[in-house]
């Protein structure tokens, strides 16, 4: 219990390096190059904290409505395909992973090995498609199929334009919500359930492997109990690899929002780069990594409550 | 048995990707070209029709694969040798141990993708490969630090690694003789995803027209073209991207399958000698 003491300690040095890096980065690039005689004075005005005005036209600046605005949109992109890949890739790794080895007939035998196999190949391969060649591929089959998906998510901000709390419009507006996102977050979930499933296969079958798992199917015990189990072993295992996956969710998420015309941080990072806008950029981007090493913070709590064998391990 | 198809798959899949490097070298035009023809219609000439330029196809897709290939080539040199010899640092002093959740957590949270886009369009990529390679290289040594710190504080408390610091080995060679040769398997994984990743992303930034000028030929500028003209003809734009997904994909199936790959290396190397000794005796 020693080491929880160092937590803070960790989390405020993590935060202050990541923001004194970035900072260093952005004045470089707001000056053009490394070399620039005025980068230590714009370093040290941006520590002070004149991120008020605009460096050059000394304009106020408020980011903050439109960032949470559009943070609000990533975030529920990101949660849709994050519920649908986890829900997808934990049936599919209990299917893969062979735990259950049941008598069946050769036919029977072949056709699953023949399934298992076009699966694999399925994982293998989704997991290197790149993001823009699925979403052209979804749109035109949608085009040649009377149109059933939107072609852009410009729409989804009209939905909410005129929101009047009725027990209908609220299931409408969910509705029209999951139907503009769709698109962008079966693209997004497509490598995602590609990647979520290698991670929960193999914690599957290392759990399948302990002694508690075998002793419980000595006993004889339901197979639900015994199912549950194996998922515990294996989200532990998905969590955490998942901290390094973290930063490359974040960054599809912003291409497909690019591509699909989302109004979320990938479209508004963007606009802002169009316009020079170096300091929103830099909120936005310090915003980005406080997010990551929170999440990362949260999954290490919850890893070491899970098994407190590790807590030397991840602090 | 199925591991070492997906294995054999995998190194055939490289070769061929190898070979078209190779071939791609003899090609030294290196400007972005029409892919499509314009044809007039035979009975109506205001009609114009579209028809695919295989021969100028089949060149760039050359082109940009040793682009990709030079590019996430030197991308996971960076990455792996910078997670290899962090992790080991880390893992091997005991006092620097603690200082390690601060470097993972700083890597990760840095965002890096951001701040290339914010690179790539404001200086420009061809100014700025070497930020590209640098920036990516950090950000996926991430992943090679923490499978060799996990792996390599498991293996400084064995016998074997006790034996050879009290027999007077110094940390060079303790590293490099008893401490590398266990991490074969960690390396061929993050070197094949590293190679993979690296290509997506900057497939997806020419795509986006990030930081890639419209006319250098990358996979990424070569499917925007492809896209635009799919009205006409949509088959150039799903072959292509099918090879691209191809040729990735081969290095994923030699990562996921390092462990085959390197029994299988043992195995020759222990046949080896048996193999030179029969021949001395013939």
């Amino acid at each position: 219990m020693n080491n929880l003491k160092k937590w803070p300690l960790v989390l405020i040095t993590e935060i202050l390096i990541t923001f004194v890096l970035i900072t260093f980065l952005i004045v470089a690039v707001e000056n053009e190059g490394f070399s620039n005689l005025y980068n230590p004075q714009y370093f040290f005005k941006v520590l002070r904290g004149a991120f008020a005005n605009d460096f050059f036209s000394s304009d106020q600046i408020y980011p903050w409505y439109s960032f949470l605005k559009a943070f609000g949109y990533t975030m529920s992109l990101m949660l849709i395909s994050l519920f649908f890949s986890i829900g997808v890739s934990i049936h599919l790794s209990f299917y893969l992973s062979n735990i259950e080895k049941k008598r069946k007939s050769k036919i029977l035998t072949y056709i699953n090995g023949l399934i298992h196999t076009i699966l694999d190949a399925f994982l293998y391969m989704a997991s290197v498609a790149p993001e823009f060649w699925i979403l052209t591929l979804l749109l035109v089959f949608s085009v040649f199929h009377k149109s059933f998906l939107p072609l852009t998510g410009d729409e989804v901000t009209t939905i909410t334009f005129n929101f009047k709390f009725t027990f209908l419009s609220f299931f409408k507006i969910i509705f029209l919500y999951l139907y503009y996102s769709f698109a962008p977050a079966a693209v997004l979930s497509i490598r995602f359930i590609a990647i979520f499933t290698t991670y929960l296969r193999s914690g599957i079958e290392k759990t399948n492997k302990s002694e508690y798992i075998k002793l419980s199917k000595l006993r004889r015990m339901a197979n639900k109990y015994i199912k549950k189990e194996l998922l515990k072993g294996a989200i532990i295992e998905l969590l955490s690899n998942f901290t390094y996956e973290l930063p490359a969710f974040i960054t599809t998420t912003a291409i497909v929002e690019i591509m699909y015309n989302w109004p979320g941080i990938g479209k508004m990072y963007l606009e802002y780069l169009d316009n020079r806008a170096i300091l929103q950029l830099y909120w936005v981007s310090i915003l980005i990594s406080f997010l990551t090493i929170t999440v990362n913070f949260f999954i290490n709590i919850y890893l070491v409550r899970r098994n407190p064998r590790i807590e030397g391990d991840i602090l | 048995m199925r591991g070492k198809i997906v294995l054999i798959i995998g190194m055939i899949l490289i070769f061929i990707n190898i070979v078209l490097v190779c071939m791609s070298f003899s090609i030294h035009d290196d400007r972005a070209q029409n892919l499509f023809l314009s044809q007039s219609d035979k009975k109506n000439k205001n009609v114009v029709h579209f028809k695919a330029n295989w021969n100028i196809i089949y060149k760039e897709f050359l082109i940009s694969d040793r682009k990709s290939f030079i590019l996430s080539f030197l991308v996971s040199l960076i990455s792996v040798t910078l997670g290899l010899v962090l992790g080991i640092v880390f893992a091997y002093f005991k006092p620097l141990q603690t200082y390690y959740q601060i470097l993972y957590g700083v890597i990760l949270s840095f965002p890096i993708y951001m701040l290339l886009v914010i690179f790539l369009r404001a200086l420009g990529f061809e100014r700025n490969l070497k930020f590209f390679v640098i920036l990516m290289g950090v950000l996926l040594s991430a992943r090679v630090l923490n499978h060799v710190f996990n792996l390599v504080k498991d293996i400084v408390t064995k016998d074997f690694i006790i034996a050879a610091k009290i027999s007077g080995n110094n940390f060079f060679k303790i590293a490099i003789y008893y401490i590398l040769p266990e991490l074969y398997d960690i390396i061929i994984l993050s070197w094949g995803w590293n190679m993979a990743i690296t290509s997506i992303l900057a497939m997806n930034f020419s795509y986006l027209g990030l930081g890639f000028s419209t006319q250098s030929i990358t996979w990424g500028n070569m499917l925007r073209n492809l896209k635009s003209y799919s009205l006409f003809d949509f088959k150039p734009f799903l072959i292509i991207g099918i090879f691209i997904i191809l040729i990735l994909s081969g290095y994923i199936m030699v990562g996921s399958q390092s462990k085959e790959l390197i029994l299988l290396l043992k195995k020759v190397k222990q046949l080896s000698p048996k193999f030179s000794n029969n021949l001395k005796e013939k």
